[in-house]
């Protein structure tokens, strides 16, 4: 019976995020970056600057939920989609989104590749210590390009 | 004929305010006899010259070295659109001809070499905090950095604002020329970072809101407000709104630009972070201490919605 509502509950889920992606690509891609956000920023980054203790196990689950986000953010920019400024929201996407589609979509593929790449070096702390800063430079520059300051 | 006698006297009167006025208004400089005797030290001067962001304005933009001060980046402004200068050491594009006093006049008093007032478009109004010593050492390491040649143009101000006599009556409204006094009460820590906070690092420039006339509005200090380029908003540093980040973690963005919720920084922020990265750990962290020591401010409502 749990098992059963378990199920239940997370078709209704996926059937709901696939749903907003469709409808809201804007939400639907902000919750994808949100989600990616905390295990690079805070999880990954801090034990490479040896702030927190290196956790093999937490990378490996870190590096999946970047994964599994980078499949779906690319196509989370359909045209037509730029967001405006909502003093809301502390950034608005470029429109030289659109203008160098090839070129954001390979930010993309050049991250999903580096983590793939890179899983079992960064299984020790110093592996972790290399990759990360190139897993980041990807982040900072995309960023640096398509996302603007509200 | 007693109107005539009075209607002179008033003239008279007036007159000599303007001229009192005008008199306080001049530019003021620092004469070399005051500077006595100092050693330079570049390494300091090197760890000012982060600490400032020089390079965030001055550096050519686009160039991949930013120790290349050959100026150029276009500020705009409601007031009209500031040319950043040349501040490299060329002897006839950039600063390399002056003297130690006339740099110093520069920073302190917001007065260039030939007399004339500075925008405070140059942040003059916090580097007027700075030690002299402190000055003298950035002028030093500036002088070891590349001259770039090239003299970039004027600025383009819309009038009034395109008259410099009108500068020193701004200053003598908004500009407070005192060095920074450290607190006997703070630890050395705290006033250390209050002095790169409010000296040399001059972020109230961007972070406190300003009235029509460019002044800073004191009363919001460090509380943000609409971008000086006009473009977005500047966010509140005080503790009403960064009552939620520990000063580790302020420490932290002040050195690779992580925010606690791992939101990226984009925009004016990124080459700031990019000079205090430069500084030595313990100054962040005093810078840190410092700003979460700001008592928690309500700056200015942003608009509920821009244009699309």
């Amino acid at each position: 019976m749990m098992l059963r509502l378990g199920i239940v509950v997370v078709i209704a889920a996926g059937a709901a995020t696939a749903v907003v992606a469709q409808s809201d690509p804007i939400a639907a891609r902000k919750a994808e970056m949100k989600a990616i956000a905390q295990p690079i920023y805070r999880s990954l980054n801090r034990m490479q600057r040896e702030q927190d203790p290196f956790d093999a196990a937490r990378v490996e689950a870190d590096l999946a939920q970047l994964s599994t986000s980078l499949q779906k953010l690319p196509a989370l920019f359909p045209p037509g989609s730029m967001s405006g400024t909502n003093p809301g929201d502390e950034f608005r996407t470029s429109e030289k989104i659109w203008q160098n589609k090839a070129d954001f979509e390979g930010r993309f593929a050049k991250l999903a590749k580096d983590v793939a790449d890179n899983r079992d070096k960064a299984k020790t702390l110093a592996g972790l210590k290399e990759v990360y800063p190139v897993l980041r430079g990807t982040c900072d520059g995309c960023h640096q390009n398509y996302l603007v300051k509200n | 004929m007693a109107r005539r006698i009075f209607l002179v006297i008033l003239i008279g009167l007036v007159v000599a305010a303007l001229a009192i006025v005008w008199r306080a208004s001049r530019a003021k400089t620092l004469p070399a006899a005051a500077l006595g005797v100092h050693r330079p030290d570049p390494a300091n001067g090197r760890m000012m010259f982060f600490a400032g962001g020089c390079a965030s304005c001055h550096a050519t933009p686009g160039a991949d070295d930013h120790l290349r001060l050959g100026g150029g980046l276009a500020l705009k402004s409601p007031f009209g659109t500031f040319h950043v200068p040349n501040i490299s050491p060329h002897d006839s594009d950039g600063i390399g001809g002056w003297t130690e006093a006339q740099f110093a006049t520069a920073m302190l008093k917001g007065t260039s070499p030939g007399g004339e007032h500075y925008y405070p478009s140059f942040p003059f109004t916090s580097y007027a905090r700075m030690t002299v010593g402190d000055v003298r050492d950035l002028f030093a390491f500036m002088k070891t950095l590349p001259p770039a040649a090239g003299r970039v143009r004027t600025h383009e101000l819309e009038f009034p604002f395109s008259l410099r006599p009108l500068l020193g009556l701004w200053k003598l409204m908004f500009f407070d020329a005192a060095t920074f006094v450290p607190d006997p009460a703070q630890s050395a820590a705290w006033n250390r970072g209050a002095y790169l906070v409010n000296g040399p690092g001059h972020c109230g420039e961007c972070h406190t809101p300003r009235n029509r006339l460019g002044g800073p509005v004191g009363a919001q200090r460090f509380a943000g407000g609409p971008a000086p380029d006009g473009e977005g908003w500047v966010p509140n540093i005080t503790q009403f709104a960064l009552k939620g980040w520990s000063a580790e973690e302020l420490a932290d963005f002040l050195q690779y630009g992580d925010k606690p919720d791992g939101s990226p920084i984009v925009g004016a922020m990124v080459p700031v972070v990019r000079n205090t990265a430069q500084l030595p750990a313990a100054d962040r962290q005093a810078m840190a201490l410092y700003l979460k020591s700001l008592p928690p401010l309500e700056g200015p409502r942003r608009p509920q919605r821009a244009s699309q």
